[in-house]
């Protein structure tokens, strides 16, 4: 029998709110302080290139230290590739390195996907296969990441933009047992799946009554477009009403969720403008944290 | 089953190409779905994107000529294409410098010497525009129209740590007479990761797909 997600309960528990911050915005920082108790940096996406290598620029890191008490930082990257068969990016760890060792870093997570093959980037990210081959690879892939810093670790769901293939695990399946096998904790982004549901007919029902909660630690939440019959994740606007009403649900039923962290990219920062970012964080905050 | 290696690539083949030459029935059935249309699609708006934010003046320049998502596919087919939108900026601009159309090439190695030097790069470098390029970029940056090419408008110009505002620019006949102050509020404007917020609005390239 499927287990049931239970409704909404008013809780106690403190969930923190978060947002994306890529540096080099001053304004956008001082507006989003006030209202988040994290900041989400993106390693690839504040890196620069000098002497033909990927480094964090010091200034990028002077403008996080300075942040100071007034929120925690969260390293969540795109470049790591975790399940690229012929290894994970060395370069994207080393931008983590750099982090690591200049700021009091709360945790560190990436996506449960790829981004390079066979030395390319391949310009998206994609999933992988839930075979026990994967799985095994993955694990000991975190374990080794989880020996090199001293931060949990956390992997998130990513959107199936390819049709799957057919593996041994569901997604939640999968899932379960990467975080039970590695005590790594999971992201859940309540947008991707709710683009997987849009997409690929993906049961979102289905898939939070097989997928053990316990494990998940952050939420992620973003507005999208709807171009021809999908969905796209592209963090390009304000979360629609179904998107938080889901992460409250997720939220109320996950016992260790210490964030929700709304997703923005840099490049839509000027379409909605600061004063709108911050009306979209003073209302996630209304939604989901009271 | 295939193994994981081999999917991998198939796949990047796909995302690259449209085509593979495995006959593996998942890959086949990746190759036959919308899916991989509109990822394929999904990854060119973005490096438009990507290309429109970093290369900002080149880009405006390719736009106005009607050559820019021809140039942008064409740089998508180059292989080991960096994840990092800096690196992927330096590869194009490197391209566009060869560019065919001088005013082209001017710009992007305008945009690439600028954007060396701004990083601490010692070095002088030099281009010789076939026409006036503050009055260019000026253009560029506020969006405005480009004039047909004055072929009869040499001018030097030299990108370097030692200049005020990093750049100066001189007709190309004397070399002598500097145009300072001019040239300070271009390079002041040229700011390579700035956006273009009435043109170049992300959200307009995503909506295309």
């Amino acid at each position: 029998m499927k287990k049931q997600i239970p409704p909404i309960q008013p809780t106690n528990r403190r969930t923190a709110l978060a947002t994306t911050y890529e540096g080099r915005d001053p304004q956008l920082l001082e507006h989003v302080l006030q209202f988040v108790d994290y900041i989400e940096v993106t390693p690839d996406s504040i890196a620069e290139f000098q002497d033909g290598r990927a480094v964090v620029p010091d200034d990028a890191i002077r403008e996080l230290k300075d942040i100071g008490p007034d929120a925690g930082i969260i390293v969540h990257g795109v470049g790591l590739s975790i399940g690229t068969c012929g290894g994970y990016s060395e370069t994207y760890l080393r931008l983590v390195d750099q982090l690591m060792e200049h700021l009091e870093v709360a945790w560190h997570s990436e996506h449960l996907g790829y981004v390079n093959v066979d030395g390319q980037h391949i310009g998206t990210m994609l999933a992988l296969p839930k075979t026990e081959q994967v799985l095994d690879m993955i694990c000991e892939r975190v374990t080794r990441i989880q020996r090199r810093y001293p931060v949990p670790f956390l992997l998130e769901n990513i959107v199936h933009m390819l049709p799957d293939f057919p593996g041994e695990y569901s997604d939640a399946g999968f899932l379960n047992l990467l975080a039970s096998r590695t005590g790594c904790g999971l992201i859940l982004d309540v947008y991707n799946l709710e683009c997987d549901a849009h997409n690929n007919m993906f049961s979102i029902e289905q898939f939070l009554a097989e997928l053990d909660l316990s494990h998940v630690q952050e939420i992620h939440i973003a507005g999208g477009v709807i171009r021809g019959r999908f969905k796209l994740d592209v963090h390009s606007r304000v979360t629609q009403d179904s998107t938080i009403d889901l992460a409250r649900r997720v939220i109320a039923a996950a016992p260790q969720v210490k964030a929700a962290t709304y997703e923005l990219l840099p490049e839509y920062v000027p379409k909605l403008g600061y004063a709108g970012i911050t009306a979209e964080l003073i209302r996630l905050r209304k939604a989901l944290l009271n | 089953m295939m193994d994981l290696a081999r999917q991998q690539t198939a796949l990047l083949s796909l995302l690259k190409s449209g085509q593979s030459g495995e006959c593996d029935p998942y890959v086949q059935t990746v190759a036959n779905s919308d899916h991989l249309v509109i990822l394929r699609e999904i990854i060119l708006a973005w490096r438009f994107f990507d290309i429109r934010r970093h290369c900002r003046l080149t880009a405006s320049l390719l736009k106005k000529r009607g050559n820019f998502e021809i140039a942008v596919k064409s740089f998508t087919a180059t292989p080991s294409l960096s994840p990092f939108p800096d690196k992927l900026a330096e590869v194009f601009l490197r391209q566009m410098s060869e560019h065919n159309d001088p005013l082209v090439a001017c710009v992007a190695q305008f945009e690439l010497y600028l954007t060396k030097v701004k990083l601490g790069d010692p070095g002088e470098y030099t281009i010789d525009w076939p026409t006036d390029p503050v009055r260019l970029i000026t253009s560029l940056t506020q969006d405005g129209l480009v004039h047909p090419l004055t072929a009869n408008e040499p001018h030097r110009m030299r990108i370097a740590r030692r200049y005020p505002g990093l750049v100066q620019v001189s007709p190309a006949e004397s070399h002598r007479e500097p145009l300072g102050s001019d040239v300070q509020v271009m390079t002041d404007r040229v700011r390579c990761d700035q956006i273009d917020h009435e043109s170049d609005q992300p959200v307009r390239h995503a909506e295309k797909i």
